[in-house]
């Protein structure tokens, strides 16, 4: 069996992080999650800027779950940055929002989303969501070459 | 021209010469008559010109004037579009952003209730069965008020919908409350197509019966009869039940955002549905109105115009 995937998990609020990381214990998967709290950490993780030039600690991620209300850098930046760079713009991004807006499935559809997914309510909902993510994603799902 | 049709129209039975002299002094007279006639005319012009010039400056300045309180009028409808259009992106963000914390107090009490509630005592499961049902209420306050926002914001389109199949959609999204209320719904045997809002008369449909399954007396079961009848000018549905009515001096008030005439206990609401059914109502230029008395069931009937039924589709 292949290694877990690394997930990039880019998300401001610490209560949906708390969420999202039980649901994937909950979900009995073994992936390493990394965090980035905000736009700019976002995009330091994945270009390995700042803290994050390690990348035996801070690996590339495999995907990444992106929450679109961000301070500052937006998630609607951070997904224009990554899709725009040719090093990076194959990890496929999962936007990960309470949002059901037109205009912002419009945009993360057009800036280059892999995947856009409405945060649930509940927290059965959440382990829903991070199973299917996981059966979908990284198994069924086969990753762009490096 | 004057002067030549009335030599050549003048009987010429006299002699030449009375013939000549009377035809000069026809001649003559018609002159002066001419001559006097051009002079009035002329001041008449010169004086019609003063006036007119006058009425032209005076029609200008009208101009001017309606151009200026049109533009006003324009500003003034731009600023009210404006502040509408800010309070309903506003009504919306709020009720989405209330969303987050709300996730929140669900997800962990979820969390807490499935790995921690058997060590609890009773008292701490009561108010913890408090926060959760409470939290569920605001949810379902939450999606309401993003419904109504999403409403205003609606730009509607009006395309051939076939009633039947919005009836049979509804039916199916309240078909959880009709087998636990043991509801009897009633369909009339035909049901018209018409031209229309599928979304907006899904919205109102599904409150309308919503709301008959929901108000039902507490020894009888929901009995909700629809028609729907449609003549050359309008669609009218109505939605009867044979629930608690309502009193007359709340037939107006109930179409109002939060009103509500019953404990969260007694009848579960949020107080948002007949609005939605109103504004839909209004956003297809019909009306809605309610007869009912406590105690005999109410009857909504909606009346929604129909135009140009046989054009293409907008």
């Amino acid at each position: 069996m292949k290694r877990p995937a690394n997930i990039l998990l880019v998300e401001d609020n610490k209560m949906d992080v708390a969420l999202t990381l039980d649901a994937f214990r909950e979900a009995r998967l073994e992936n390493k999650i990394q965090l980035a709290a905000n736009g700019q950490e976002a995009l330091d993780y994945v270009f390995g800027h700042s803290k994050f030039s390690d990348r035996q600690k801070y690996p590339i991620p495999d995907i990444i779950l992106l929450d679109l209300k961000l301070p500052g850098i937006s998630g609607l930046d951070v997904l224009r940055e990554i899709k725009n760079t040719n090093l990076v713009k194959r990890i496929p991004v999962i936007v990960l929002t309470s949002s059901r807006e037109e205009g912002d499935r419009a945009m993360s559809y057009d800036l280059g989303a892999n995947s856009y997914l409405v945060k649930p309510i509940s927290f059965s909902g959440f382990i829903d969501v991070v199973r299917k993510i996981s059966d979908y994603w990284f198994s069924l799902n086969v990753e762009p070459p490096r | 021209m004057k002067i030549c049709y009335l030599i050549i129209k003048k009987p010429l039975l006299l002699n030449p010469t009375t013939r000549l002299i009377s035809i000069t002094d026809t001649h003559n007279s018609r002159l002066s008559e001419v001559r006097n006639y051009n002079s009035t005319h002329s001041i008449m012009k010169k004086t019609e010109e003063k006036t007119t010039e006058k009425l032209l400056r005076e029609k200008d300045q009208l101009k001017i004037k309606v151009l200026e309180l049109e533009k006003k009028l324009a500003e003034r409808t731009s600023e009210l579009q404006n502040a509408r259009n800010e309070l309903e992106t506003f009504t919306y963000s709020v009720s989405h952003d209330l969303r987050a914390p709300l996730r929140a107090i669900m997800g962990f009490s979820e969390i807490i209730s499935e790995r921690y509630l058997n060590s609890f005592n009773e008292e701490a499961i009561q108010y913890f069965n408090f926060i959760r049902e409470a939290s569920e209420n605001l949810g379902s306050l939450i999606d309401d008020l993003l419904k109504l926002s999403r409403l205003l914001q609606f730009k509607q389109k009006k395309e051939l919908v076939d009633i039947e199949i919005i009836v049979n959609n509804v039916l199916k999204n309240l078909s959880e409350e009709i087998k636990e209320q043991k509801a009897t719904i009633k369909l009339p045997e035909y049901i018209p197509s018409c031209k229309t809002s599928r979304f907006l008369l899904e919205q109102i449909l599904h409150n309308l019966l919503h709301n008959a399954l929901i108000y039902h007396k507490m020894d009888e079961n929901p009995v909700v009869d629809i028609s729907l009848k449609k003549d050359r000018k309008n669609i009218t549905v109505a939605v009867k039940d044979n629930g608690i009515g309502i009193p007359e001096m709340f037939h107006e008030k109930i179409f109002n955002v939060f009103q509500r005439l019953h404990s969260q206990e007694e009848f579960p609401g949020t107080g948002i549905g007949l609005a939605i059914v109103k504004k839909a109502v209004e956003k297809l230029e019909g009306e809605v109105f309610v007869s009912s008395q406590p105690g005999f069931g109410a009857t909504f009937t909606v009346i929604l115009p129909i135009k140009n039924s046989n054009d293409g589709l907008e």
